[in-house]
């Protein structure tokens, strides 16, 4: 695990945008693939794009979403 | 410490918005341009460059391009490994250690923190949301997917390993993302916050002059300002048309914020095929294809049949169906979502998903979402809380059972 700079828990590939978490002492972790959130206080998840959410005092795996692609007959992750 | 603005103050803050907006596509005064760009050099303890200016950032990345090939042999050799050491890294630590960051530290010192946190989020936040999300992060992805599809494919060939290593390498450096910064400190010059006046009129000069620049030892490459960006909410937007143009007719093409291919832009809605957004790999261009050709023609034509529903509140308890389980294309399945946050009453915003081809309900493609090909999460009603934004899952952390509905959805 490395804690990572910033408090993004993902970019979006061409948009630049991001899913930000913002409160006191959040750290955010790279782990094997994922992200891993430590809020100790809770915190507030923000996004060009979509509406805040408030996420209670805890630990978190920010887990992408997968999608079926058709053609590669396979899942893998959204992107945006 | 300055406590509180007066009221006059306060009425500023939308003009100091605007102004810094406004710069961004403001003719570029070019005498002023040079002599920034030349004292930047100075202030980095270099010598000053020859400044080349371009139309748009792709010509200017051309120029540095073609003299690193074209006229290799006959470059001065000088010249040529000057060429060889591109400064980017040295110029982003210049705007960021040496300028940003210890302006910021005396608008720290100067405001009250409530105020300096008022302040950041009516100006820092919302120029740098404006124009670095929607510009500067468009203007990267387009100049890399060009620099490295079509210059790379053309000149490759004629290029050697080493000029091939510095096509890589020759990307501008895009300064919207400071303008964000400059908006702040420029309104807290006008808030009384006594600055290091030369540090502050080099940042906000060269925000104001410079764009983007392709540095490199003693020769740069800038370029003009776009002759118009068409905002729409505050984002970049156009249909049929460039959302950003530039004097040589380079631009990017956006639709509400997202960078989208130059088709999707320029073929009237009537006229786009339907089955063409299954070929769309990016689930925000997607979603831009889903709201120009409009959802109820792409169901109609893809002859669609819907396998499960679950309906949801939204706007002031209306019900809606929030997700749909959807077959078509040969027994391809689809989740369709209303966009929570994009949608308005009048107006519903749509993602559609593909999902595993084993999916009988819209728990199962929720499912097929958290998990892939995977099993790690199941659902049950004793499961914890857990949320969904965007394509981002917030999941408890070492928790595989989850509650069947997310806590909430943005």
């Amino acid at each position: 695990m490395r804690k990572r700079k910033d408090t993004n828990l993902a970019e979006g590939e061409i948009t630049g945008h991001a899913h930000r978490c913002a409160g006191t002492n959040v750290i955010v972790y790279d782990t094997d693939g994922d992200r891993m959130l430590e809020a100790p206080n809770g915190c507030d998840v923000t996004h060009e794009e979509h509406k805040t959410i408030e996420i209670p005092p805890g630990e978190y795996d920010a887990v992408i979403s997968k999608e079926y692609d058709p053609f590669e007959e396979a899942a893998r992750e959204v992107l945006d | 410490m300055i406590t509180k603005l007066t009221k006059e103050q306060e009425s500023q803050i939308p003009n100091f918005l605007k102004k810094w907006i406004n710069y961004a596509s403001e003719p570029m005064d070019e005498a002023k341009a040079v002599a920034v760009m030349k004292q930047m050099y100075r202030e980095m303890d270099l010598k000053e460059p020859l400044v080349i200016i371009a139309d748009s950032p792709w010509s200017a990345c051309l120029m540095s391009v073609l003299l690193q090939t074209g006229n290799k042999k006959q470059l001065d050799s000088q010249l040529h490994s000057q060429l060889r050491s591109q400064l980017d890294s040295q110029l982003r630590s210049q705007l960021d250690s040496q300028l940003s960051l210890q302006l910021y530290s005396q608008i720290d010192s100067q405001l009250d923190s409530q105020l300096r946190s008022q302040l950041y989020s009516q100006l820092h936040s919302q120029l740098y949301s404006q124009l670095r999300s929607q510009l500067s992060s468009q203007l990267d992805s387009q100049l890399d997917s060009q620099l490295d599809l079509q210059l790379s494919s053309q000149l490759r060939s004629q290029l050697d390993s080493q000029l091939d290593s510095q096509l890589k390498t020759t990307r501008p450096y895009v300064n919207v993302y400071w303008a964000g910064c400059a908006g702040l400190y420029n309104f807290g010059q006008y808030a009384g916050v006594k600055f290091d006046s030369k540090k502050l009129n080099l940042f906000l000069n060269y925000n104001r002059y410079i764009s983007s620049a392709v540095v490199f030892d003693g020769i740069c490459f800038i370029n003009r300002k776009p002759v118009k960006i068409h905002w729409k909410d505050n984002k970049l937007h156009r249909d049929m048309g460039k959302s950003v143009e530039y004097a040589d007719g380079w631009g990017l093409y956006s639709l509400n914020g997202v960078a989208v291919p130059e088709w999707l832009v320029m073929i009237k809605d009537t006229d786009l095929d339907p089955a063409k957004l299954m070929t769309i790999k990016n689930a925000e261009v997607r979603r831009e294809f889903v709201r120009k050709v409009g959802i109820e023609r792409i169901v109609a034509k893809l002859d669609t049949c819907q396998i499960d529903r679950k309906n949801g509140e939204l706007f002031s308890g209306e019900t809606v169906p929030m997700y749909e389980l959807l077959e078509f294309d040969g027994g391809k399945k689809y989740l369709k979502m209303i966009n929570a946050s994009l949608s308005t009453p009048d107006n519903f915003v749509y993602h559609i998903e593909g999902v595993g081809r084993n999916c009988t309900s819209v728990e199962g493609a929720l499912l097929y979402r958290l998990n892939g090909d995977s099993n790690k999460y199941s659902f049950s009603k004793e499961g914890s809380d857990w949320w969904i934004h965007g394509d981002v899952n917030i999941v408890p952390r070492q928790q595989t059972v989850l509650k069947y509905k997310p806590q909430k959805i943005a």
